[in-house]
């Protein structure tokens, strides 16, 4: 499984969430239809909790944040040798600038604004 | 007794003053999310039948000294009447009224018409083409809501006045045809009675308010999100009408078309008072501020609170057993003509400077953002254009007709000289109401395959399902309303076959940024609307559809095989 597997299996789904966290809840739910093996709020580091963990691939999730501050993270987790891909599920299309490698690692954005149109 | 403070009723009776033992006005807040908590010594509450009802239980607990108590009971029984009534009208345990009425009525318009005579307040959100209007009439249809003014949008009036003289022809119905008020029992040539219904646009209700308020027993806004901002002549004057009659109905499957602070202003022509102050209203649901562009925190919760107080009636096709033929959306990234992008690109930066610069008159900031908003956005739509036209054209020579949306002229002058062996009818703001009848005509009499309308012009636009199930958006709309109003014309009852709409889009330009504000107010009225909606649905492949277009494409230009054109179809 890629972050790119992943991108095209979520966006296959429409979210209905107000906040972060519903959205969170909306991706736990299409992982375990898809039946997949997914950790929660993984603890990385003692700083970093990424959102999700599906195997060795990191999904996180946002609802706003300024752009910088999401590709600090980001890039915080591409350091970590227990993550080798990443997606960012984002409702922000500014986040789609994140580039397409951190750390030689992919990076993957689903902008869900699209699907939103549907 | 134990008392805990004092309590004064206003003049008029608009509020209640109430100052408590510090420990009790902490609970008082806690309880009553609406007061600010910022706010010490006296608390005021709005004396909304509902406010009185939750206030009578807390001074049963807390106790005050004071005047008007009996006030504050008596507006907390007429509440508990009320709501009794709605829950029984809701759960069915009350039968609907009876109404005489030349046309076949289904049960779930009964109970919304019941409802809003019950109630004399009511929004109704039912979705798009589940017969709104149809309610309406059979309000309208006793006596007691008579002479009632029917407010609708500019191009509709006749429209009404046809569906009235079919369904009702017994009522006299006028409609106003001037912004100043004259005398309606007189014509030129003779005099006739007051109009029973009085039919009028949005646009002349400033100029006759005044007039119309002394006379009318009832309201009805027809697609109300036009009484979303208030800072209007009109708004003002819908207020005035509103505030003066006994019944009133707003009618919308998309009430509000940006944020949900707009629900407030939309509510205040509908049910007056019925949701607090402003103050209140802002500090419970709002998250940032008051105003148009206030988001509330929680639109699930307070889709919920308005269904429940029987202020908002809304069922979905599926709940009234009257689903369409499936509609699937697609999103289709065309790729853009660069170069117009490239040419605003330099005054766009200046702009965008100008924007974001700490100082400056807001006035000037005001007229560069809508400047910012039309350079780039019509920039993106003649992008696109050239593209938009040829799948348009793929589509008419598959033997379809085509409803096709956009907003600026220049955009249309494109797609007009790439579609010129077309037969094409205009729609748009451009032509005058003889002039879209025309334009509807000849497009569903099939002497016209495309129709080209503006984004801003359909709503409440009924006839084109019987001949046309196409929908290809060439141009985004900054809200969401506006795109499912625009869908709404094709995709609602009479529609026999699954409707195809296209959003034509490109990863540069506004388009990226229109789609995200969609999504950040699309969650505000769904919430707000269809608060038990699943948190994820799948979407739905029609590769049916698909293959039936490439095979009609194929039978019409021979075996020479198209390149792929769609990627993905999926449903609404």
């Amino acid at each position: 499984m890629t972050a790119r597997d992943l991108h095209g299996i979520i966006g296959r789904y429409n979210f209905n969430y107000s906040h972060e966290v519903a959205l969170q809840e909306g991706i736990a739910r299409v992982l375990t239809i898809e039946q997949m093996e997914f950790a929660r709020e993984v603890a990385l580091t003692q700083r970093d909790r990424i959102d999700f963990m599906v195997g060795r691939l990191g999904i996180e999730v946002k609802v706003g944040h300024p752009l910088a501050q999401v590709m600090r993270q980001l890039h915080r987790y591409a350091q970590l040798e227990q993550v080798d891909e990443l997606l960012l599920v984002t409702n922000r299309c500014r986040h789609a600038m994140v580039p397409e490698q951190i750390n030689g690692k992919p990076v993957e954005v689903l902008f869900l604004g699209w699907g939103l149109l549907r | 007794m134990k008392t805990y403070g004092t309590m004064a009723v206003s003049e008029h009776d608009h509020f209640v003053e109430l100052k408590f033992l510090p420990h009790v006005a902490l609970k008082f807040k806690r309880l009553f999310p609406k007061i600010d908590k910022q706010s010490i010594g006296a608390l005021r509450l709005s004396m909304t039948p509902e406010n009185c009802r939750d206030l009578e239980w807390f001074l049963d607990r807390y106790p005050v000294e004071g005047d008007g108590f009996e006030k504050i009971v008596a507006q907390s029984a007429m509440y508990r009447v009320k709501m009794t009534l709605v829950e029984k009208f809701l759960t069915g345990q009350q039968e609907p009224m009876s109404f005489e009425l030349d046309c076949e009525k289904r049960d779930y318009q009964l109970v919304a018409a019941s409802l809003g005579l019950t109630t004399g307040n009511l929004l109704l959100a039912d979705d798009v083409g589940l017969g709104k209007s149809l309610v309406a009439f059979l309000m309208l249809s006793q006596a007691r809501t008579r002479p009632a003014v029917y407010v609708t949008l500019t191009h509709l009036p006749p429209q009404v006045k046809a569906m009235l003289a079919k369904f009702a022809p017994w009522l006299a119905v006028q409609i106003i045809n001037k912004g100043q008020p004259y005398d309606l029992t007189r014509t030129r040539r003779k005099s006739m009675p007051y109009p029973d219904i009085i039919v009028m646009s949005y646009s002349k209700l400033s100029g006759w308010a005044e007039t119309l308020a002394n006379v009318s027993k009832s309201v009805i806004f027809d697609e109300c999100q036009e009484l979303r901002r208030s800072a209007s002549a009109r708004y003002d004057a819908a207020k005035h009408l509103a505030d003066h009659v006994e019944f009133r109905l707003g009618m919308s499957a998309t009430p509000i078309y940006n944020y949900g602070g707009e629900i407030f202003n939309v509510m205040e022509c509908i049910a007056p008072g019925a949701l607090g102050s402003p103050q209140e209203f802002f500090t419970e649901w709002c998250t940032d501020g008051s105003g148009d562009k206030s988001t509330i925190k929680d639109p699930a919760a307070f889709g919920v609170y308005m269904r429940e107080s029987g202020l908002m009636l809304r069922r979905t096709r599926k709940e009234v057993g009257r689903e369409l033929p499936p509609c699937y959306a697609d999103v289709q990234h065309v790729e853009a003509d660069l170069l117009a992008l490239e040419q605003v690109s330099k005054t766009c930066a200046e702009l965008a400077e100008m924007l974001l610069k700490a100082s400056g008159a807001g006035i000037d900031k005001m007229r560069a953002a809508e400047e910012f908003d039309w350079r780039l956005r019509q920039a993106t739509g003649v992008a696109k254009a050239p593209y938009v036209a040829e799948f348009v054209r793929l589509l008419v020579e598959a033997g379809e007709k085509v409803v096709l949306y956009g907003w600026h002229h220049a955009v249309y002058a494109i797609w007009k000289d790439k579609l010129n062996d077309i037969p094409i009818a205009m729609y748009t703001g451009q032509e005058s109401i003889p002039q879209k009848e025309e334009a509807k005509r000849r497009f569903i009499s099939g002497e016209a395959r495309v129709l080209m309308m503006s984004l801003r012009a359909g709503a409440g636009l009924d006839g084109l399902q019987g001949s046309c199930n196409l929908v290809v958006f060439g141009e985004l709309d900054w809200s969401p309303g506006v795109h499912e109003q625009n869908i709404g014309r094709v995709w609602r009852d009479g529609q026999e076959n699954s409707v195809n709409v296209y959003f034509m889009v490109c990863d540069d330009g506004s388009d990226p940024f229109m789609v995200e504000v969609n999504g950040v107010k699309e969650q505000q009225i769904k919430g707000i609307r269809d608060p038990n909606e699943e948190l994820v649905e799948k979407l739905q492949l029609d590769p049916d559809r698909i293959k039936n277009l490439a095979r009609q494409y194929l039978a019409k230009h021979g075996a020479k095989k198209p390149e792929p054109l769609f990627e993905e179809v999926s449903e609404v």
